[in-house]
């Protein structure tokens, strides 16, 4: 026994010697690379695009980097549908808290651009350094309501109501919003709100939570009848039903993302589950010679009567704007 | 070659193989054989991979795994001694064992257990029976081996694979295994012969083998011979054990995760087994997850009932069945759910014939399913459904000469389900069937104490894969043995596999790995395994082995990262390649035991273009188990690992990424910009070494008619701060397991 003493005593009391955390730095060298983002908006004749370099913090946290590290004074050139060429120009915004560098934020824009369905567009981007970062995109084809959703909320005898839309190509992504508005008196001033309405409610932990519809690649929503005739009920808690004018029409927004916008979203939120541990991050880019994004996106919109006889069953009045 | 040309071709060399064993048998008529079972007298388990040895003839057989032996070639009419012995057994000696000619003689041997204060690890006649095995890169590990494997949170047979040479994990926080280079979904793990896809619970932080229900395994670790297929790196082949065939009995075991049962008993005609283990609480699994909660249950379950076949003497038909089953629900309808089950349930009909001929029936339906429930949370959902059902036939015929010839018939059905969407939201939906029609011939070459060949092929005829059809996997393995003290030993063979895993190797934990068939546009995935080594008992207690390996891998799948919309592809291919040098050297003389291995190895893959260091690379490894038998019922072990550290993707910078913060304002610039990192070319870096001291005491107590196992351990003895990753978007450190000191209970009546 005293042998083995000998021997191991001496090598227990070495491994306890390394059991303190060794240093470690997981960064590499350096890597200079440029990030051009523009999202197109097709309801807006006004454009924006950001042009950033990489950087490295001191430390391993991003956050401690002070210096903003926009690019300025670089040509960025859009072109719709080959034959048509803008030059975008560059501003700043003194407001300091929109930067979290608290600094002016430096931009390029163009006004009176205006993209619709179906085009091809191709950015490039040419640094001082001469550098370019080419990015090309096109418009989502055109997306149409369906003539056979449902054409009311709710509908008689439907627990659910079904709203969809019909598009020329497939991987689009879309945003849908069915919001409705109402005017609430109170001491004879009316004032305008806009509620949106959730798809359904959720019972957690004792509470009721509205769940809205989310982006998807499904060409449709539903709208659960308990949740539209909740929604309406609620804007009048705590004061007089009579008080409340409600406008019949509801209105459906979709918001339709182009084929890299949709890429670069998903990539963006993850969607892993909290357990499973990524070495890297999901990331996206459709530009050529560095990072970031060129994407588009479009809105669509119809408005959906709101069943009368609800509205009078709750006690509101109808108006119709 | 046409393929009604290859048919003729493999009837051809089937019918030249029968024609010469024939032969061969024919010359045999004077000699008499040996044949039977050993068990353990108090239970009647077969004992696998114990020696019988002939004193007169200098010579004997190893028993397989089902405890059977047989030794050809006895000059007949005579008396004999046999010396039987097996690890953890009394060795007996049984006289006037008289031989007939032309005729065998069955003979089942009971041997009883050593008592476990004086038990040791008696293994005499080993180096004389077994000198022409051709075994290289196998490793077999016996019932009473098994109760000695370390403890740890939870007794784990795969964990106790990576102290092997060649066997490596990730970090402690998984259970998954990387052999010589190849990635987890090369590794053929079979359960009583059926396949086992996704034998994890918890994340894959335990395995769902139990190892209370375990007789025994066979590991192989490259080289495997014709026998086995489907896939290119090792083959895990586990037996369960079959029940007390005399009394009935009860065990009760339990630690800080789980509580687990084992019943088994006499039945008319055979015996019963039935396990079962479910855990109880999540708070030792915080440990494993940088304290973060697991909100999981698990549990699994197996049984086996096997009975003397009714109709044919010398048969034994067994059933069996296991399930496992994960939950991880987090009781929040914004959050995401997981389950995940294997279920397997078989027969198997094995028949020792009045020729020296072993035949077993196979017939199993194996399935997993494994489903991430988003529920209303952004988390993308995903499902992969497995079913697999499989009859296989086997002969093997043993001659006088000692040679064997086996031959094999395998007929396979796998249906798949995987839904999935990716990171770039590309959906993958894939439902698929398909079939397998497989033979296998191979002839062992025995009948020279110093030399042994395995020549053998499977023949894929009908295959999951248009390129897996009509094809060859030639194999061959041989030992050479030139002194009694010194054998070289080597291995070629070919291996195919048509079903992989759609997985991403930057998981690090992932909920499961989904298994479909290799998509038609695919080669199936081909390995070439070279082995070669050198065996040396320098002394009757010291053991030494060196091993070499390369591995070339072609058509190896990978998953498509531009994949970007759902008509892309899921897989893309790539070319593996590894090789190294592997030593272990055993001491055992009682009351200790020591046994240290190292490996020296490298691995690379290629896919789209880029080579990089797969993430199990790493350089050394170094393992130091020492046991010692204190008496009294105590037994005490220490566990050391070593390793490099492995491939990570370093940090390069960091850019403003934009992200949209509101959809329903995208037109008032609803946008954030955040940091994200820049990462380097793909395992690049390098993680600190790793190391690991484990201390682990047992004491066995009687306590009226039972038996209490008291198990102590201590993981990360000196609280090594072991890296596991660092976060991409903080680079903030997290560690493996720290100091944690553990116990388990276990009561058998």
């Amino acid at each position: 026994m005293k042998l083995l003493l000998k021997i191991f005593l001496p090598a227990l009391l070495f491994l306890f010697s390394l059991s303190c955390e060794e240093s470690f730095s997981p960064i590499g060298d350096f890597e200079e690379k440029y990030t051009l983002n523009c999202v197109l908006n097709g309801n807006s004749g006004f454009q924006e695009a950001t042009l950033t370099a990489t950087y490295f913090a001191d430390g391993k946290d991003p956050f401690t980097n002070q210096t903003d590290p926009v690019v300025k004074d670089a040509i960025i050139k859009i072109w719709l549908n080959p034959d048509t060429v803008v030059i975008m120009k560059d501003s700043t915004i003194s407001d300091t808290s929109l930067n979290r560098y608290n600094t002016p934020k430096y931009f390029y824009y163009i006004e009176n651009f205006k993209p619709d369905f179906d085009q091809e567009l191709r950015i490039e981007a040419q640094l001082a350094t001469g550098q370019r970062l080419i990015g090309t995109t096109s418009t989502p084809k055109q997306v149409e309501f369906n003539r056979r959703s449902d054409s009311m909320l709710p509908m008689d005898n439907k627990d659910i109501v079904e709203l969809s839309w019909i598009a020329k190509e497939a991987d689009l992504y879309y945003y849908p919003s069915l919001t409705f508005s109402y005017e609430k008196e109170i001491n004879g001033i009316r004032t305008e709100h806009i509620e949106k309405i959730p798809a359904r409610y959720i019972e957690f932990e004792g509470k009721t939570i509205p769940f809205y519809p989310r982006a998807s690649e499904s060409p449709a929503v539903i709208f659960e009848r308990s949740a539209i005739i909740k929604v309406l009920t609620d804007i009048a808690e705590g004061v007089d039903k009579s008080s409340i004018y409600l406008n019949v029409q509801a209105e459906l927004e979709v918001t339709v993302l182009d084929k890299n916008l949709k890429s670069y979203y998903q990539a963006s939120i993850d969607g892993l589950d909290q357990f499973t541990v990524r070495l890297d991050g999901s990331d996206f880019t459709n530009i050529s010679g560095g990072l970031g994004v060129f994407g588009s996106y479009l809105k669509i919109s119809r408005t959906i009567p709101i069943s009368e006889k609800l509205i009078t069953s709750l006690g509101y009045n109808a108006i119709f704007n | 070659m046409s393929n009604k040309t290859t048919a003729s071709h493999l009837l051809f060399i089937l019918f030249a193989v029968l024609l010469f064993f024939n032969a061969s048998f024919t010359k045999a008529q004077t000699n008499g054989s040996l044949r039977g079972f050993v068990k353990d007298s108090t239970n009647g388990e077969a004992l696998a991979f114990g020696n019988v040895y002939i004193e007169e003839l200098n010579t004997g057989a190893s028993t397989n795994e089902r405890g059977y032996f047989f030794i050809g070639g006895i000059p007949g009419g005579l008396n004999y001694t046999l010396v039987v012995s097996y690890v953890g057994y009394q060795q007996k000696t049984i006289k006037n064992v008289f031989v007939e000619k032309n005729k065998i003689t069955h003979l089942d041997i009971m041997l009883a257990p050593s008592s476990f204060e004086l038990q040791t690890i008696e293994k005499v006649g080993e180096k004389v029976i077994e000198t022409n095995a051709t075994d290289i890169g196998l490793q077999r590990i016996a019932i009473k081996e098994l109760e000695t494997l370390p403890k740890g949170v939870e007794t784990d047979i795969f964990r106790s694979l990576q102290y092997m040479p060649g066997v490596r994990s990730t970090g402690d926080v998984s259970a998954r295994y990387y052999v010589r280079g190849g990635s987890s979904n090369q590794n053929l793990v079979l359960l009583n012969g059926a396949t086992v896809y996704n034998p994890f619970h918890a994340l894959g932080l335990f395995s769902v083998i139990d190892p209370e229900m375990i007789n025994n395994i066979e590991f192989y670790k490259g080289g495997f011979t014709a026998e086995y297929g489907g896939r290119l790196s090792s083959v895990l082949d586990i037996n369960t054990k079959d029940g007390n065939k005399f009394n009935f009995g009860a065990k009760f075991s339990s630690s800080y995760l789980t509580g687990k049962a084992l019943i088994e008993g006499p039945i008319p005609g055979g015996s019963f087994l039935a396990t079962g283990r479910v855990s109880y609480s999540n708070t030792v699994l915080k440990k494993f997850l940088n304290n973060q909660n697991l909100p999981i249950d698990f549990y699994d379950g197996s049984f086996k009932v096997n009975i003397d076949n009714p109709l044919i003497p010398n048969g034994k038909i067994e059933l069996f069945g296991f399930v496992s089953k994960d939950n991880l629900d987090n009781n929040d309808p914004f959050s995401e759910d997981f389950t995940w089950d294997n279920n397997i349930f078989g027969m198997q009909w094995v028949q020792v014939y009045d020729s020296p001929l072993y035949s077993t029936v196979r017939i199993h339906h194996s399935s997993f399913s494994g489903e991430v429930i988003a529920n209303l949370s952004n988390v993308k959902p995903r499902k992969n459904d497995l079913s697999d059902f499989t009859m296989s036939l086997d002969f093997t015929y043993i001659q006088n000469s000692k040679d064997e010839l086996g031959l094999g018939l395998q007929i396979k059905t796998i249906t798949t389900n995987l839904f999935l969407e990716n990171s770039a939201g590309a959906i993958t939906n894939i439902e698929e069937f398909g079939g397998s029609i497989g033979l296998f011939a191979k002839y062992k070459f025995l009948r020279f104490e110093n030399f042994g060949i395995d020549v053998g092929s499977r023949f894929n005829l009908v295959s999951f894969t248009p390129g897996g059809e009509f094809t060859f996997e030639p194999r061959v393995s041989f030992t050479y043995r030139p002194i009694s003290w010194l054998a070289v030993k080597g291995a070629w063979g070919v291996y195919l596999q048509e079903v992989t895993t759609v997985s991403d190797e930057n998981e690090i934990i992932s909920l499961f790995e989904p298994w479909i068939i290799t998509p038609d546009y695919l080669e199936p995935q081909k390995a070439i395994h070279y082995v070669l080594g050198v065996e040396m008992d320098i002394f009757e207690s010291l053991n030494f082995e060196v091993e070499g390996y390369y591995k070339d891998i072609v058509n190896l799948t990978a998953i498509n990262e531009m994949k970007e919309v759902a008509s892309d592809p899921d897989l893309v291919t790539g070319i593996g390649e590894s090789y190294g040098w592997e030593f272990s050297l055993k001491y055992n003389k009682d009351p200790f035991s020591f046994t240290t291995s190292y490996s020296l190895s490298w691995a690379y893959k290629e896919v789209e273009q880029r080579v990089y260091y797969p993430r199990y690379d790493s350089r050394h490894t170094l393992n130091l188990l020492f046991e010692v038998n204190i008496g009294s019922g105590w037994k005490a072990s220490a566990i050391w690992n070593y390793s490099t550290g492995i491939p990570f993707t370093e940090l390069t910078g960091f850019y403003d990424k934009l992200y949209f913060t509101d959809f329903s304002n995208l037109n008032n610039n609803a946008y954030d910009y955040l940091p994200f990192s820049l990462l380097g070319d793909r395992n690049l870096g390098r993680l600190p070494d790793y190391h690991r001291l484990d201390l682990s005491v047992s004491k066995k107590l009687q306590i009226f008619f039972l038996n209490a196992y008291l198990d102590f351990s201590i993981i990360n003895v000196y609280d090594r701060k072991n890296i596991f990753y660092f976060k991409r978007d903080t680079g903030e450190r997290v560690n493996m397991l720290p100091f944690l000191p553990t116990a388990t209970i276990k009561i058998e009546l």
